[in-house]
């Protein structure tokens, strides 16, 4: 039967103008604001799985960068600069009584998933709980600067006294002396608030299956496997909400694979292990950076993370300073960044450029092997001696070894290199003497800590000054400099940073430039020299 | 396990019936033991003259070695077979790798051996409660699984070459034990050595003077054999990074350091492997060879 | 072979101990204090005598509590099961490609006996042994993830992904079985018998099947009930090579970290599967070969 034109062609033209309406409408999921949709999912690719989602335990920034979107601490810093913001608090906290006492209002509305209020009280507890020793929290020396801290970890006291919950929404912190380096304290996922119920109905388990009050839900975890983060409906904040619905992080996917399958698409970011190993392997680097199709892969800062070696200074050889200053001038730091390609800008001191102490004055060191071998005869070691060098396995680890390893021979210092693992590093690395040489790095954005880790002697029982550096006159300097502001403190640290670098105990390698190889349909992507990345402020374009 | 060392005696070999001279022709008239014999000279000279033949230093980190960038270079030029991640030549350590593989194989063999004849004799001439000790005691070690067996003594001795040597020689004796015990068991049995025992020698000179000849073509054959498997454990061990350390050049860890590479610069991986599948080839045949000539039922 | 596992135990035990270093410092992690360390050392009982350490390792294990594994503090058995799917899935994978190829050119070879076919069937077997598996691997990526990626570049996606594991573990080692199987059809085929059944007019297709190879099955199954215990108890290269997540990575994580009861667990869990398989070939050794009962 002959349908009608008439018809036809007015079904065409409705059906057209229906098409155009539709495509008018915003889609679901629609942006926001310019360019931001809200929604998706997001897959990221890790070669492990994190060590613990306790944050009173993590000490790995794997584990920390994903503890950060699922815990709410007093402040933190904006993300991508090393610039503190209040986040939980109200404002920034303004010192009083001389430095010692911080007053700091909490902003209302802030609740875990499971119900309970994150209050001053849930903070006074989790801050205690670092302290207490079943915890076995590596933090428990963070807070000891609190009044009252060290008898309440010792038993004596049922609670610190320095911590007071003057009302539900405020609470003050006493300090024994004033310390520029709290408010960056409270900064750590480790001082984030837990909660008390559920952290003590269950126990070890918590670690497994954190309850937070952070922008993302941890909702589950297969070890070996992959973590699935969603969205917090719960959370507290629009502002600083995530934009992504769902995050999946796959373990266990070696970064080669990883940087194939973002090249193919199938997953967004190769990660690595955001502790050290690198996620794009130092062996692909090169064929991505110089390939046009991936430039819009590619992130890069230079991070507040300095490289050095060190010199046990109990070991014989060691003992002598001119032996020190034989291997600082050996050492081809040249050759190491381009070992890197070129991932990495000659160090000249430990405080890293950007940081406040940071002295442009201080010359960078020339490799000299002459001027080496001349020193070591004249302390006494004409042929050189035996020594050893400790590093890790992560890639690029054992390649910086060897290439130090060949620079001391050549000035006659046989060394043979050790790489271990994390657990054997943990117990060489803390015993002193354990390792007459090592090589290590900082990446904090506290400054105080980048001189205090290295070289004050209260550090040396901590395994943090691994060269077991002691010089009063620098211990007074950066002791003094502590209880001053950051201003303040700046000339007391670089005058403390130049004694110290005169003894040559540390050798400053280079300051890491990291990069970073992402799928460019997310947005928001940029490296915090704190967190790695800031979960949080990811989205799809 | 009684049924296993039955299996195992079956295969022992019965004392070879032509002397020496049948055996050479044996092993002369098969084509693949002649290049067995082949590869395993060359193999030797290579290790024995490595610091004549190889171009370079092994372990110099040549400036030109990596390009401007950081990347190892391509076979050409001053690098004939290229260079690996540091700026090394891989031919003059693939030549030095071979004197450390012989090195390591042969002398961890060799106390594979001692230990395995010492076992092995013990238990099959005394027999009763010693031999079942000392058999359960392989049966335990055997159970374990040899890399992590390794892995294990190398976290506990940090592994330098010599210690590598003992590791490896000393998880590689159990199946040699075995045989020996099995064919020192059989010899036990003949007539002579009742007779022997009978005109009042003791026991230890019986064993040694009467038996162990009988049993020294068998090691022969089974440690050439099981230096083939030496060269590979010590290259997986090697692989997965407690064997041969930085830097000295060892196939294994010279394929280890070039996976990353596969995709970038393959020849790192694809030279050592195989220089490696050569040279273990060679020590197969060879063993293949030996094993056929003096058991003249093959 | 309960006295051969406690035996592997004491052992597994007794080199634990002689690890440097402190579980409870790895445990608390580099920058801990000392007083943190005393007391996890304390909690963990690492201050006790060894023996009494074993006596109570050895009791709880006895009940299936092999403790928690230091590094994620989760429980030990219930992560080696997790684990063991994968390893068993390339250990079958594996034994299957060594059994279908390493019999079948042990056949070729010995029916084609003395003629080039022999001779390139032997080498090829021979190639597997020579050529080192974790290159093997290595390669087999490289060909088959990346210049043609039609095979998954290791971790364990779809199924394809136990193909590579599978066939470089079986080609390493086939060797062995296409030797043994030639070796013992060409033992039959020379026999009286067999001359007499193929005079009778049997064609030569059912002598070889029927009667050569039922000599060679008894070795086989020999070195396979061996083969697939050492298999199972998690071939540590391969699965570095492919990224798959079975109990030989689990065990050399251990290892590495200083995981006392994750080393106990995984050596003591391979180790018993090796003995079973032992103790399933020599039982069904004595039920095929009824002379060996007998000398028994």
């Amino acid at each position: 039967m002959r349908k009608p034109i008439r018809f036809t062609w007015l079904t065409i033209v409705a059906a057209a103008l229906l098409c155009s309406l539709l495509s008018l409408a915003p889609p679901a999921g629609a942006a926001t604001h310019l360019g931001v949709h809200e929604g998706g999912t997001a897959n990221l690719d890790f070669s492990d799985d994190p060590a613990t989602l306790d944050p009173a335990l993590a000490a790995d920034g794997y584990s920390i960068t994903i503890l950060h979107v699922l815990f709410i601490t007093l402040l933190t810093n904006k993300p991508g600069t090393a610039q503190l913001i209040p986040w939980g608090a109200t404002a920034m906290p303004v010192a009083s009584n001389g430095g010692k006492t911080y007053i700091v209002h909490l902003r209302p509305g802030m609740k875990f998933t499971d119900g309970e209020p994150t209050d001053a009280a849930s903070f006074k507890y989790s801050i205690e709980r670092l302290l207490v020793p079943a915890t076995k929290s590596p933090y428990s020396s963070v807070v000891t600067g609190l009044v009252g801290a060290n008898d309440f970890a010792a038993g004596k006291a049922k609670t610190v006294a320095g911590i007071k919950v003057l009302n539900p929404l405020t609470l003050e912190f006493d300090l024994t002396t004033p310390d520029n380096a709290f408010l960056y304290d409270l900064t750590y996922t480790a001082l984030a608030a837990v909660p008390q119920n559920v952290v003590q109905r269950e126990g070890a388990r918590f670690a497994h299956a954190p309850v937070g009050n952070g922008q993302y839900i941890l909702q589950n975890w297969s070890p070996g496997v992959q973590l699935t983060l969603v969205k917090n409906p719960g959370y507290f904040d629009a502002a600083t909400a995530g934009h992504l619905d769902k995050l999946l992080l796959h373990t266990d996917v070696p970064s080669n694979l990883a940087v194939l399958q973002v090249e193919q698409g199938s997953a967004d970011i190769s990660a690595g292990d955001v502790n050290g190993g690198d996620g794009i392997p130092l062996a692909l680097f090169l064929g991505i950076k110089n390939n046009p199709r991936w430039q819009p892969y590619l992130y890069h800062t230079t991070m507040p993370e300095t490289w050095f070696f060190v010199l046990s200074i109990g070991d014989k050889p060691y003992q002598n300073l001119k032996v020190r200053e034989a291997v600082s001038y050996a050492i081809n730091r040249q050759k190491i960044v381009q070992l890197l390609n070129g991932r990495g800008i000659l160090a000249s001191q430990i405080m890293p450029p950007g940081m406040p102490g940071y002295d442009p004055s201080i010359p960078q060191q020339a490799y000299n092997p002459a001027k080496a071998r001349a020193l070591l005869a004249q302390a006494g070691f004409p042929h050189g001696f035996s020594t050893s060098i400790m590093m890790f396995s992560t890639p690029p680890g054992p390649q910086e070894a060897t290439s130090i390893q060949y620079d001391l021979a050549q000035v006659g210092i046989k060394a043979d290199v050790h790489i271990v693992s994390l657990a054997q590093y943990s117990t060489t690395a803390s015993t002193p003497g354990g390792a007459p040489t090592q090589i290590n790095d900082w990446q904090t954005i506290v400054p105080s800590l980048f001189l205090n880790w290295t070289w004050n002697s209260n550090e040396i029982q901590a395994g943090n000054n691994m060269a077991e550096f002691s010089d009063h006159r620098v211990d007074a300097l950066l002791n003094q400099a502590e209880q001053l502001p950051i201003a303040q403190a700046v000339p007391l640290w670089k005058q403390a940073q130049r004694l110290a670098l005169s003894q040559y105990g540390y050798v400053p390698l280079y300051y890491a430039v990291e990069y970073d190889f992402v799928n460019p349909r997310i947005g928001g992507f940029q490296v915090d020299p704190n967190f790695i990345y800031e979960y949080q402020q990811w989205y799809l374009k | 396990m009684p049924a296993l060392a039955d299996v195992v005696e079956e295969h022992a070999l019965p004392p070879s019936q032509s002397g020496w001279h049948g055996a050479l022709r044996r092993y002369g008239r098969r084509y693949s033991s002649l290049v067995g014999l082949g590869i395993t000279l060359i193999m030797f000279a290579v290790a024995i003259f490595a610091p004549l033949i190889a171009p370079h230093d092994p372990i110099t980190q040549f400036t030109n070695g990596i390009s401007a960038e950081g990347g190892p270079k391509p076979p050409g030029g001053q690098f004939l077979l290229g260079t690996d991640d540091l700026g090394r030549d891989l031919l003059s350590r693939l030549i030095w790798g071979a004197r450390t593989s012989m090195e390591i194989a042969v002398l961890s063999n060799i106390i594979s051996a001692v230990i395995a004849v010492g076992v092995g004799a013990c238990a099959g001439y005394l027999g009763g409660r010693v031999d079942m000790l000392l058999m359960r005691l392989t049966d335990m070690l055997m159970a374990i699984p040899a890399m992590l067996l390794a892995a294990f003594l190398a976290a506990v001795f940090r592994p330098s070459i010599g210690i590598i040597i003992t590791i490896v020689g000393f998880v590689n004796w159990f199946y040699l034990a075995r045989i020996v015990r099995a064919e020192v068991m059989a010899q036990r049995r003949r007539e002579f050595v009742d007779a022997a025992r009978a005109i009042g020698l003791s026991s230890p000179r019986i064993l040694i003077a009467h038996i162990l000849p009988q049993v020294w073509g068998l090691v022969v054959v089974y440690s050439t054999l099981n230096v083939a498997t030496t060269v590979l454990f010590v290259a997986s061990l090697s692989y997965v990074g407690i064997g041969v350390q930085q830097p000295t050049a060892d196939w294994g860890n010279m394929i280890s350091d070039g996976s990353p590479y596969l995709s970038v610069a393959p020849w790192l991986v694809i030279f050592p492997g195989i220089v490696l599948g050569i040279s273990i080839l060679g020590f197969n045949l060879l063993g293949d060879g030996l094993r056929d000539a003096l058991d003249p039922r093959h | 072979m309960c006295v051969a596992l406690v035996g592997v135990s004491i052992i597994t035990f007794v080199i634990s101990y002689l690890l440097p270093g402190d579980p409870a410092r790895v445990i608390a992690g580099p920058q801990a204090p000392l007083s943190v360390v005393r007391s996890i050392h304390h909690q963990l009982g690492l201050d006790q005598p060894v023996y009494v350490q074993y006596g109570k390792f050895a009791w709880n294990a006895i009940r299936g509590d092999f403790g928690l594994s230091y590094r994620t503090q989760q429980e030990v058995l219930p992560a080696i099961w997790a684990h063991f799917p994968y390893t068993a899935a390339v250990a079958g994978g594996g034994l299957l490609v060594e059994l279908l190829f390493g019999v079948t050119l042990g056949i070729i070879a010995a029916v084609r006996r003395g003629r080039p076919t022999d001779g390139i069937a032997m080498t090829i077997a021979l190639l597997g042994l020579a050529i080192p598996s974790f290159w093997l691997g290595l390669i087999l990526l490289y060909l088959f993830g990346f210049i043609w990626p039609i095979l998954p570049l290791g971790g364990t996606g779809s199924w394809t992904w136990i193909i590579l594991p599978s066939i470089t573990l079986g080609f390493s080692g086939a060797a062995y079985y296409t030797r043994m199987t030639r070796t013992a059809m060409l033992e039959t085929l020379g026999e009286d018998y067999v001359r007499t059944a193929r005079a009778k007019g049997l064609s030569g297709r059912q002598v070889v099947l029927k009667h050569a190879f039922r000599n060679a099955i008894r070795t086989v199954v020999t070195m396979a009930g061996m083969d697939l215990g050492s298999f199972l108890g998690g071939v540590l290269v391969i699965e570095e090579v492919f990224g798959v997540p079975g109990i030989g990575s689990l065990a050399w994580q251990a290892i590495l970290n200083e995981d006392l009861p994750m080393i106990q667990g995984t050596v003591l869990f391979a180790a018993c599967l090796i003995l079973v398989a032992n103790l399933g070939i020599d039982m069904l050794y004595g039920w095929i070969d009824p002379r060996v009962r007998a000398a028994d």
